[in-house]
């Protein structure tokens, strides 16, 4: 079908471009194929922006609580810019997000220390439910990073076999950007990234469906904490590094050119004697 | 409107578009965003003069190597004319073919030249090469050095660039640093871009620029060379140095303050114990 290949070519070019740039970079090509923006807009992840209530309470905006143009706040469960006709969870699913984003708020006080989360709960047709859990976290001119930012994005699929068992399918992608204004030993300095994985657990609900809530609660959160643990480490310990990697196999310092000759010298050598 | 002026407007609404994208693609990935760029579009081939024009650019913004028989060059914005590019130390005129970084034709032609700025320029070359060899990627890296002037007002011009290309492994690099000196001032621009795209998507792109006094003394041309290929050894090295700084401190100064790896506690977060506890709170 043309629209799944157009759209395909738009996820291959943006997966080179800078991912911060995502909003930018997916409405240039969006303009290319004005009848598939929608649908282009909700294949990509970029980095969450945070709106604000009358009272000034922030809550994260994402395809995920949007109604047009307008967002729902997490703790009013109003939209804002006002809308009539607008989607709402139904009352035992707000009564679970409820719970949800006050435990939520704790995990991310433990492992963010600062930042701002919103779970957003909806219906599915099939009879199950899906949830996302949001975090947005800033971290502004501190050791020298003039502003960095974090943004993850859990989706969680929930179904049921309609006897005891629950499947939980979660989809985590982390949006991060490093950004150094101006250093006076490297000058302008930002990486940007973003990866994502997807797991799936099943479990035996509790005997009698007894604090069923509670058991939504703690297995959606325990899958969270692991894919965002992994990923964390994956960024640190893999993908930034790679980027260091590449530079220096493109310039070698001082001297370490010569010494990796050197070195393939002698282990030809070795071949050579003893292989 | 008739419908040959609708179609004008709307290509260079493509044209916008197409070049806003292949001057952000990281190099070596430009001819695959074109071929994607085709399909999105469609009715339009990589031939197509808007493509054309955006792949030149690129190359000519990184430094492109083109490559023949048994010479090189590098093309950029300074050589760059109408159709071809300007070799000036061989006195030619270049054709290149940007899709697959060749040259196609070469011809003869009489430039403006000087015998002690050439003289210069060639141990300038030479003092490159022998840098390039020492520190730089063998694959794909090159250098120019070009002049305007004459011996009482002279600006010099010179290119750096090394890329890392491993479209299988999905990752590149690029270091690009342009040049230019007066008898007394050096200044310099440096690009590091690298990017790796296994899975995920991470993109690195840094830029510095240098200005240093030097003393440029043309009856010495191979010492001033010397001197000079020094000195821009010396402060890309010293930018070298502060990237491995910078990447040794980061997960400490970034990762951990955007994310700790765990609680303050040491261990996970004990969902059981909190779920009834902030849950209870609730109902209060």
């Amino acid at each position: 079908m043309e629209s799944k290949e157009k759209i395909l070519s738009c996820l291959n070019i943006l997966k080179r471009l800078p991912p911060t740039q995502m909003q930018k970079n997916a409405a240039a090509l969006a303009s290319l194929i004005p009848d598939y923006a929608e649908e282009l807009y909700q294949k990509i992840d970029k980095p969450l922006d945070i709106g604000q209530d009358e009272k000034g309470n922030q809550f994260i905006q994402s395809e995920f609580n949007r109604d047009g143009d307008s967002f729902r706040s997490h703790v009013t469960n109003q939209y804002y810019p006002p809308i009539d006709d607008a989607v709402y969870p139904s009352e035992a699913l707000r009564k679970l997000e409820i719970k949800a984003n006050a435990v939520f708020d704790e995990y991310k006080r433990l492992y963010y220390e600062g930042g701002l989360s919103s779970c957003y709960f909806w219906d599915k047709e099939d009879g199950g439910f899906a949830t996302a859990w949001l975090i947005r976290k800033n971290v502004e001119k501190s050791k020298g990073i003039e502003d960095g930012s974090w943004s993850s994005i859990n989706v969680i699929d929930i179904k049921t076999d309609g006897k005891s068992k629950w499947t939980y399918k979660i989809t985590t992608s982390v949006v991060l950007e490093m950004n150094i204004v101006q250093n006076q030993d490297v000058g302008k300095f930002n990486i940007t990234g973003t990866l994502t994985k997807q797991k799936e657990e099943s479990y035996e609900a509790p005997a009698g469906n007894k604090d069923l809530e509670l058991f939504h609660i703690m297995k959606i959160g325990t899958l969270v904490e692991d894919v965002e643990s992994y990923l964390r480490s994956q960024l640190d310990s893999v993908y930034f590094g790679k980027t260091k990697d590449i530079v220096f196999q493109t310039r070698f310092i001082e001297g370490e050119k010569n010494f990796i000759k050197q070195r393939q010298g002698l282990a030809g050598e070795f071949k050579q004697k003893y292989g | 409107m008739n419908q040959g002026e609708e179609e004008v407007t709307e290509l260079q609404q493509y044209e916008k578009v197409v070049k806003y994208i292949v001057k952000n693609t990281p190099f070596g990935q430009a001819n695959l965003v074109i071929k994607d760029l085709c399909k999105i579009i469609g009715n339009i081939n990589p031939q197509h003069p808007i493509m054309l024009q955006a792949l030149r650019d690129h190359n000519e913004e990184h430094l492109a190597l083109i490559k023949g028989q048994n010479t090189q060059i590098l093309t950029s914005v300074l050589n760059s004319q109408e159709d071809f590019y300007v070799d000036q130390k061989n006195n030619e005129t270049i054709q290149v073919d940007h899709e697959k970084l060749e040259i196609i034709s070469r011809s003869q032609v009489e430039l403006p030249s000087d015998p002690e700025l050439n003289t210069l320029r060639d141990a300038l070359e030479q003092q490159l090469n022998l840098y390039l060899s020492q520190q730089f990627n063998d694959k794909v890296c090159g250098a120019y050095v070009m002049y305007q002037g004459d011996v009482s007002d002279f600006t010099f011009y010179l290119g750096i660039t090394a890329k890392t290309i491993n479209l299988p492994n999905f990752f590149c690099g690029s270091w690009i640093s342009t040049w230019e000196f007066t008898k007394t001032q050096l200044k310099g621009d440096l690009r590091v871009q690298a990017h790796y795209y296994e899975d995920g998507n991470v993109q690195l792109k840094n830029v510095n620029t240098f200005s240093e006094g030097i003393n440029v003394d043309l009856s010495a041309a191979s010492e001033s060379a010397k001197q000079i290929v020094h000195t821009i050894s010396k402060l890309e090295n010293k930018h070298q140095s502060g990237m491995d700084n910078l990447y040794n401190s980061m997960p400490d100064i970034f990762f951990k303050a955007m994310r700790r790896p765990l609680p303050i506690t040491g261990t996970k977060m004990n969902w059981n114990e909190n779920v009834h506890k902030l849950v209870a709170n609730l109902k209060q």
